[in-house]
């Protein structure tokens, strides 16, 4: 089968082994996954149109964003709720490889790929946490620095490189902007088309 | 030419995505994300983490920091990573089980964090 040798073909196939239509093998959750990913990319955006960066303007334009620009609320929920939702899609779908048990060769490095994704994608949500700029992200990001801090020799450094100074009073500094809005999700982006395409290497989606 | 309607599985996914995105929606227009507290006028706060980072905040409570912040987590993180190589050496049986162990202490946890900070305080 010379299926996958060219990037048209592996776009659009002209056979998939028919195991691979049912949808109660997927549950289709990595495909939602990859959906609640692009919702929060387009929503995100729309945000940082409005988002004030700073420690006594996050909140402040966090407020304004959910009550005073037109429709300026519903895209912040929509963004925190593709959020909440990914996270529950993603460890859906981790159970589901489990179930189906095609962590094994030859998906084991899909099954690494996959683990990074989890981890981008919670560090992403505990980063947009930060970036409300509330009270509790300034507790939450001190907790962080004060736990990385703990790791001999580096900790200091790496807290500082991931989450720059923050206050006790708020987690949102230009760091975890950075990090946020810009490197996470563009790894993340890379990281899953180089998940989709090994699914496609490795033989695609059926039993083993 | 007769065929069934949904099909293909891009038609399943569709529609999938279409239900997802109306729950989506659903929940944004029903539940206002929170905002927490301003910085303005600081408080004494009691802090919760967000629900995702529950887990955290429990191993945190109960035990030494370099333990529950760093050493459990990583040592959890390391399992769930290692089960194709789990299963492959100790057998299908017990790598599905150490992985069900790792998981549902994550999700014992969470209820645990649910339980003592959002349903009963
Ligand atoms: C951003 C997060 C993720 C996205 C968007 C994503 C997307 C996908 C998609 C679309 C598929 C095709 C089949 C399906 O829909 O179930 C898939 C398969 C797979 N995923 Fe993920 N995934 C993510 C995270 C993960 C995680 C956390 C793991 C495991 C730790 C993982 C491991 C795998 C494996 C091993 C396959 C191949 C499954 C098979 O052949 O049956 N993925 N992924």
């Amino acid at each position: 089968m010379k299926d996958h040798t060219t990037f048209i073909n592996h776009i659009r196939p002209r056979s998939i082994p028919s195991r691979a239509l049912s949808v109660f093998y997927t549950f289709c959750l990595g495909g939602l996954s990859f959906l609640a990913f692009l919702v929060l990319g387009i929503t995100g955006l729309l945000l940082m149109f409005h988002y004030q960066l700073g420690e006594s303007t996050s909140f402040g334009s966090i407020l304004t964003i959910s009550s005073v620009i037109p429709y300026g609320g519903v895209i912040r929920n929509l963004h925190y709720w593709a959020g909440q939702l990914m996270v529950v899609t993603v460890n859906l779908h981790m159970l589901r490889v489990v179930w189906t048990h095609s962590y094994k060769p030859p998906k084991q490095l899909n099954w690494l790929v996959g683990i990074a994704l989890l981890m981008l994608v919670l560090f992403l949500d505990f980063t947009g946490y930060l970036l409300i700029g509330s009270q509790e992200s300034g507790a939450a990001a001190t907790v962080a620095v004060n736990i990385l801090g703990l790791i001999p020799g580096i900790g200091a450094g790496l807290a500082q490189s991931i989450f720059g100074e923050p206050s006790a009073l708020s987690g949102s500094t230009l760091v975890v902007y950075v990090w946020h809005c810009v490197v996470l999700p563009m790894i993340l982006l890379l990281l899953q088309l180089y998940h989709f395409w090994r699914i496609r290497r490795d033989g695609g989606v059926r039993p083993l | 030419m007769a065929r069934s309607l949904i099909k293909h599985l891009i038609e399943k996914e569709g529609i999938a995505a279409i239900l997802f995105l109306a729950f989506c929606t659903a929940l944004a227009l029903m539940f206002p994300a929170g905002v927490g507290t301003s910085n303005q006028a600081p408080t004494v706060l009691h802090a919760v983490a967000p629900w995702i980072f529950g887990p955290f905040q429990i191993l945190l409570l109960y035990l030494p920091p370099w333990l529950g912040a760093l050493l459990l987590p990583m040592v959890i993180v390391a399992g769930l990573t290692s089960l194709p190589w789990l299963v492959e050496y100790m057998g299908e049986r017990w790598g599905q089980r150490i992985f069900g162990f790792l998981f549902s202490s994550i999700i014992f946890m969470l209820i645990w964090f649910m339980g003592k900070e959002l349903w009963w305080t």
